[in-house]
């Protein structure tokens, strides 16, 4: 493969392009049109492979050429075409490919009518409004359409009735009883401010009082013509009926004539000027009326036959005129009209209706192609009529005479001479048709290097070979004539200088080889600087060369174009990373990170206002120098590059890079650009940029797969106001998704976008070209969505458009809800704990006034016994001892208060017993082993035994309930009552020993001892000794302590007295066990 | 505890009985039928005299100074201020008046406190009239009666506030502490001075200082507490 593709371009799908424009050719005095035929896109041509030349060589000599080719241009220096067509069918979105009705909205969109609704159009996408989807439209079928300043649309039906579209809501408008059914063909509004309909039959309907006027006299009564109102009414609207007009004044008709005297004539078509005159087009003939004089004729119609369907003065004074059957045509004074039609890219032939937009396009709506738009070029393309044989351009130069020679990628050398197109080939003494490199010296003389067979001169019609040129079969890709006049030619076997038929070789004496030179040039000083394709770039100075590769930093070892500017500095085109700066020995990089729309640079060039031309694979891109050296030396980030492609008028945006010359400047200040598809030509001073920011429209929302339609800005914002609009989003709605657009008709692709939603987003982000944003899972808030955009040429709307949304919370979400879960939550729990912790309080205070009040009881009860019982029995006690002294004499008597007296003492015994046991007083061990020690002090000591306590001084205070304490006392009596009874001892020790809460009381005697019985021995039955007479004061004790959880240890033999051991747990719990 | 085995008369007493002096006693009961009963018993006995008897504390403490009696019998349950409190407030105005407790019921804390206050030692009101005259021939004697588990207490309360207050009041000496050691086992006057190879009434001495150095101690303690220096 010997063509290389560079970049591929993606092809856009809404857009058609008619590249294959044919224009009409029998009719000699339209203007013409060049053919195209799409092409492959040839850009680059690397560096060939000798043998593959060869095999070239060897097909090429078998393709014959026989007749020399010329073509006459006639008419017209250049035939390039001034605008480029776009248009869209149902295919594209478009409801039918009727379009009845068009303007420009104030809101910056193009409003379409049509027999299936309004629609509305930004260039990309197209929003219907039927009488589907519109309650309040009449009807979808639609014919007229007028926007009033009050930016309401009136839209009139093909069935008579008129809605319209007022805030975003469409309503229908009354009509009186006996308005005829029938088409409303025009709208508009009279200098009063009152909006007029017109029906097919010439009615009249004021649509404020429904007041109707009759059509005026028809100035050719059988005529078919549609009637219509002026176009483009300024102030005075006109009618227009079968011939003859009306001025529509005060309300009513009144007849009018553009007469200069020649006679009353059949008007056809009346469209105000912007310099207050109007248009007509009246007897066949296209003038210009104001201030009642012609001031301005456009000469006879260019058209036969049809009726004129609109007219519409463009922003270039230009006079648009369409027809029913012959396409449109475009009039400027001093210039032939330019028509078009279905041949030259117009999708039908028969045009309804025409509107010219706020950035110089022309919109036209046809009645079965749909939609067109024609936009100004500000690149012309050049083709001869066999369209370069579909070969793209490599090389071009310019003659002293003015003319231009364009060499081609097998289709031989063109030349371009005062519009004509000459072809040149092997018929020619070329050896090939593949001219790579073709240069005119100062002196006149057309050098053409050719692949694989060196260069050649031109004599005249024919060509020979350059003499002395060696070696003669070499690939020539370039040719530069220095200041000394110097011819150096850049080959596959590297740097050659030629001069005087002599040839000197560079490079293989110094040690360099440069087998592909692609670019040369001469600096201030006289060296000569040049491009290869792979090493670097190269200096030959006083004969010796220098070379410099990505290690001095040149971006690129692939050089294709190679500009000195007049302060000496260096500008390098490579082949895949953009620009290189050479300034005072340093290499900058300027590539598509600084905003060059291409890193493919081609030709540089720079014209006299200082901006450098770039020819790239993007198109043809222009930039400030000045930009470019700023952002070189790193003051600015970026560049701003404009880009001139294929709405500019670019057949294809790839340019022919890699030949040199690439590019030439023509002495008007043109510069002329080889492509792929033909030569382009662009003059610098024409070139403006698109200075209108783009309208930018935020038009509806997509809420989880619903669609809510924004509406557009209110009447009452028209003042300056931004309103404000709000979206609200319900809760559980995941996924937003927010389309928007930007009011741009040049480049409708290259719109950009950057939004932002604060405050989720605190930066802006770029969101490229696409018109649409998608969030997901926004958390519930309030955010305002904001887009900019800017137009192709870069230049922002940084007002752009806003957006309230507010999205929901779920109730769970909502702070209130959060606050009150949180607090009943929080009640819930204090609430429980209150209530759970009140009731073990109540519990526990209950208990404790239970066992206060016990206490209570219990000290009420000891206090009793005590006071009164104790008082009682003491008198008791005195009376029978002093009755007994008394009585002495009465031994009875005697004998039986002696009995009352030591029963009452005895009683007393027992209540002491008894007040101790019942006292809470008493209730902790300390007291217990007091009173356990007086008790077997006193009892004992009454029985005659000693008594020996080991009780230790110091025990804790533990508290001991009254039930524990008083069983542990009855166990403790039980033993010492039943040594006193069977031991016969005579001393007895009392031990008390506490081991954490483990109580152990030990009662040893040194009596007689006993056999202990088998219940209380290890193993022995309980039963069985209970039945015994013996066990049962030993049982009585173990009732007692097991009551307590405790157990008595008795351990005894017969003659080695008793140890009896009771055991108790302090902090035995019946309760707890149970 | 009083003896249980009663106490042969004093020749020397009984030799003095004849004379006009005889020891003088005061009682403080509110069952008056009781109080009669009381006076009657001790007049009955050649050596001692009731020289006054009152219902109630207070009525003692506003009168019984004035009769300065050698011992005075005092029932611990009194209504209004009861015995222990009198004691308290009547051993300053009595300060060789050996003040004995009556009661009812052998109640350690009731007993413990009133022998705080200043009381010598106390009697069981079930005690017949032999045993109430021998008491009271042993207090004048210089005897004092301690149970084991009163010298338990005594013990106690020695033993706690010893280390801290030995600066403010007597420490038990250790004799003394010997004695009520003994005395808290169990051991009786006889066995203790057997033990410790001493005459009973040098028990009954020692027993008798200890008796005071509680009192002292009391009200030392007493003393800091309102002043708040112990505290």
């Amino acid at each position: 493969m010997r063509l290389l593709s560079i970049q591929a371009r993606p092809v856009h799908v809404i857009k058609t392009h008619y590249d294959d424009r044919r224009m009409p050719r029998p009719d000699p005095a339209k203007p013409r049109i060049n053919d195209m035929t799409p092409q492959r896109s040839t850009a680059i041509l690397r560096g060939m492979h000798p043998r593959s030349n060869r095999l070239i060589c060897h097909w090429l000599a078998g393709v014959v050429f026989t007749a020399l080719l010329v073509w006459a241009e006639e008419g017209r220096a250049t035939n390039g075409e001034p605008y480029s067509i776009e248009s869209w069918q149902t295919d594209q979105g478009l409801p039918q490919n009727s379009v009845t009705a068009i303007f420009q909205g104030l809101d910056g969109y193009i409003w379409l009518g049509t027999y299936n609704g309004l629609v509305r159009f930004d260039g990309v996408r197209f929003v219907v409004f039927d009488s589907v989807n519109s309650p309040g439209l009449k009807n979808s079928r639609i014919t007229s359409l007028f926007q009033t300043s009050d930016k309401v649309i009136w839209i009139g039906h093909e069935s008579g009735d008129i809605s319209c579209l007022r805030a975003g809501r469409f309503t229908s408008n009354r009509l009186p009883r006996d308005w005829p059914g029938e088409e409303i063909v025009s709208l508009s509004q009279d200098e009063e401010g009152d909006v007029w309909a017109l029906n097919n039959s010439g009615r009249l309907l004021r649509l404020r009082d429904q007041k109707i006027l009759p059509p005026p006299a028809p100035q050719k009564p059988d005529s078919v013509a549609r009637p219509s109102f002026s176009d483009q009414a300024h102030g005075e609207t006109f009618v227009l009926f079968r011939g003859s007009v009306a001025l529509i004044h005060k309300g009513e008709l009144m007849a009018a004539a553009f007469d200069d005297g020649t006679g009353t004539n059949y008007t056809e078509r009346v469209c105000g000027s912007k310099d207050g005159g109007l248009w007509v087009i009246d007897h066949g003939r296209i003038r210009k009326w104001r201030q009642n004089a012609w001031v301005e004729d456009l000469g006879p119609y260019t058209w036969t036959n049809s009726f004129i369907t609109a007219a519409c003065e463009m922003r270039d004074g230009s006079l648009c005129v369409s027809t029913m059957e012959s396409g449109l045509f475009i009039l400027k004074p001093g210039q032939p009209a330019l028509h078009f039609n279905h041949t030259n890219g117009l999708p039908h032939d028969w045009v309804r209706c025409l509107t010219d937009d706020h950035e110089g396009n022309l919109w036209v709506g046809t009645g079965g192609g749909g939609l067109c738009v024609l936009r100004p070029t500000k690149v012309t393309m050049h083709s001869p009529p066999d369209d370069w044989e579909s070969r793209g351009v490599l090389s071009v130069t310019r003659a002293h005479n003015g003319d231009l020679w364009a060499g081609t990628e097998g289709a031989g050398l063109y030349r371009f001479s005062a519009g004509q197109w000459r072809q040149y080939g092997p018929e020619n003494g070329l050896p090939n048709r593949f001219i790579w490199s073709v240069l005119e010296d100062r002196a006149g003389n057309l050098w053409v290097g050719t692949w694989g067979n060196g260069l050649f001169l031109r004599q005249e019609e024919k060509f020979v070979p350059a003499p002395g040129f060696q070696p003669s079969k070499i690939q020539v890709t370039a040719l530069y004539e220095d200041k000394a006049g110097a011819l150096w030619v850049g080959t596959g076997a590297g740097l050659l200088r030629y001069q005087n038929g002599a040839v000197t070789l560079y490079g293989h004496d110094e040690g360099v080889t440069f087998l592909d030179i692609r670019t040369i040039t001469q600096s201030a000083d006289g060296s000569i600087w040049f491009g290869t394709m792979g090493g670097g770039l190269g200096c030959l100075r006083d004969g010796r060369i220098t070379t410099y590769t990505k290690q001095d930093g040149l971006c690129s070892d692939f050089i294709l174009s190679l500009y000195f500017d007049s302060v000496n500095t260096l500008w390098v085109g490579t082949l895949d990373d953009g620009l290189s700066r050479m300034k005072n020995g340093y290499f900058t990089t300027i590539s598509a990170t600084n905003g060059l729309a291409n890193n493919v640079i081609g030709h540089v060039a720079e014209d006299a206002d200082g901006w450098l031309w770039l020819s790239s694979q993007s198109g043809i891109l222009r930039v400030s120098k000045t930009e470019l050296n700023r952002c070189a030396d790193g003051l600015n980030q970026s560049v701003e590059c404009l880009i001139y492609g294929k709405n500019q008028g670019l057949s294809t945006v790839a340019c022919s890079a890699g030949f040199q010359p690439s590019g030439v400047q023509t002495a008007d200040g043109h510069l002329w650009i080889p492509t792929a598809k033909g030569l382009a030509e662009v003059d610098p001073r024409l070139l403006e940029k698109n200075v209108f920011p783009p309208p930018v429209r935020i038009e509806s929302a997509d809420i989880g797969g619903r669609l809510t339609p924004i509406v557009s800005l209110t009447a009452s914002a028209s003042n300056g106001l931004i309103a404000i609009r709000t979206l609200t989003i319900p809760p559980d709605k995941q996924r937003l998704s927010l389309k928007f657009t930007a009011l741009s008709y040049i480049e409708p692709e290259a719109v950009r976008f950057r939004y932002r939603l604060a405050p989720l987003e605190t930066a802006w982000v770029e969101g490229g070209t696409r018109r649409s944003v998608d969030y997901s899972y926004v958390p519930p808030g309030e955010y305002e969505f904001t887009v900019m955009a800017c137009n192709n040429d870069g230049v922002w709307n940084q007002v752009g458009d806003s957006l309230r949304v507010i999205v929901q919370p779920h109730y769970w979400q909502t702070a209130w809800f959060k606050i009150t879960v949180s607090v009943a939550g929080i009640l819930t729990v204090a609430g429980t704990v209150f209530v759970l912790t009140r009731q073990r309080e109540r519990r526990k205070l209950a208990r404790l006034r239970q066992e206060a009040t016990l206490e209570r009881e219990r000290t009420r009860i000891a206090q009793d016994i005590h006071d009164d019982l104790g008082a009682s029995l003491t008198r008791m006690t005195m009376l029978s001892h002093s009755a007994m002294d008394e009585s002495s004499t009465l031994p009875e008597l005697n004998a039986t208060l002696g009995q009352i007296h030591l029963t009452a003492r005895e009683v007393t015994r027992t209540m002491d017993e008894i007040v101790w046991a019942v006292n809470p007083r008493h209730d902790s061990l300390d007291s217990l082993a007091n009173y356990l020690g007086r008790f077997a002090q006193t009892f004992l000591s009454t029985a005659g035994i000693r008594c020996r306590l080991d009780l230790p001084l110091d025990i804790p205070a533990l508290p001991l309930t009254a039930e524990m304490r008083h069983n542990i006392f009855l166990a403790f009596k039980e033993c010492v009552n039943n040594i006193v009874r069977h031991s016969k001892a005579t001393e007895v020790t009392v031990a008390l020993q506490l081991q954490g809460a483990e109580l152990r009381l030990l009662i040893q005697d040194n009596g007689r001892g006993f056999k202990v019985p088998e219940p209380f021995a290890p193993g022995g039955l309980f039963e069985r000794a209970a039945r015994s007479s013996k066990g049962n004061g030993l049982l009585s004790i173990h009732r007692r302590m097991s009551e307590v959880g405790g157990y008595c240890h008795i351990d005894s033999q017969p003659g080695t007295g008793t140890k009896v051991e009771l055991l108790a747990n302090l902090k035995y719990n019946p309760r707890k066990v149970l | 505890m009083p003896k249980s085995q009663p106490i042969k008369p004093d020749p020397i007493a009984k030799a003095a009985a004849g004379k006009p002096a005889k020891i003088a006693i005061g009682i403080v009961e509110d069952d008056t039928r009781a109080r009669k009963m009381f006076v009657d018993w001790i007049n009955r006995a050649p050596e001692f005299q009731v020289v006054c008897d009152f219902g109630s504390a207070e009525s003692a403490l506003a009168g019984m100074a004035a009769f300065a009696p050698e011992i005075v019998l005092m029932d611990i349950n009194l209504p209004e201020m009861n015995g222990v409190e009198c004691v308290r407030r009547l051993k300053p105005l009595l300060p060789v008046t050996q003040l004995v407790m009556l009661t009812v019921y052998e109640d350690d804390d009731h007993i413990y406190n009133a022998l705080q206050a200043g009381a010598t030692g106390y009697l069981l009101k079930e005690a017949s009239r032999p045993e109430l005259i021998a008491a009271l021939q042993e207090v004048h004697r210089g005897g004092s009666p301690m149970a084991s588990n009163i010298a338990r207490k005594v013990c106690q309360s020695f033993q706690q506030k010893a280390p801290k207050d030995t600066s403010v009041t007597d420490g038990l000496s250790t004799r003394e502490n010997e004695v009520l050691v003994l005395l808290a086992r169990g051991f009786l006057y006889k066995e203790i001075a057997e033990s410790l190879q001493i005459a009973v009434p040098t028990v009954n001495s020692y027993i008798r200082r200890i008796y005071e150095k509680l009192h002292v101690q009391s009200r030392s303690q007493a003393v800091a507490r309102y002043s708040g220096e112990n505290k």
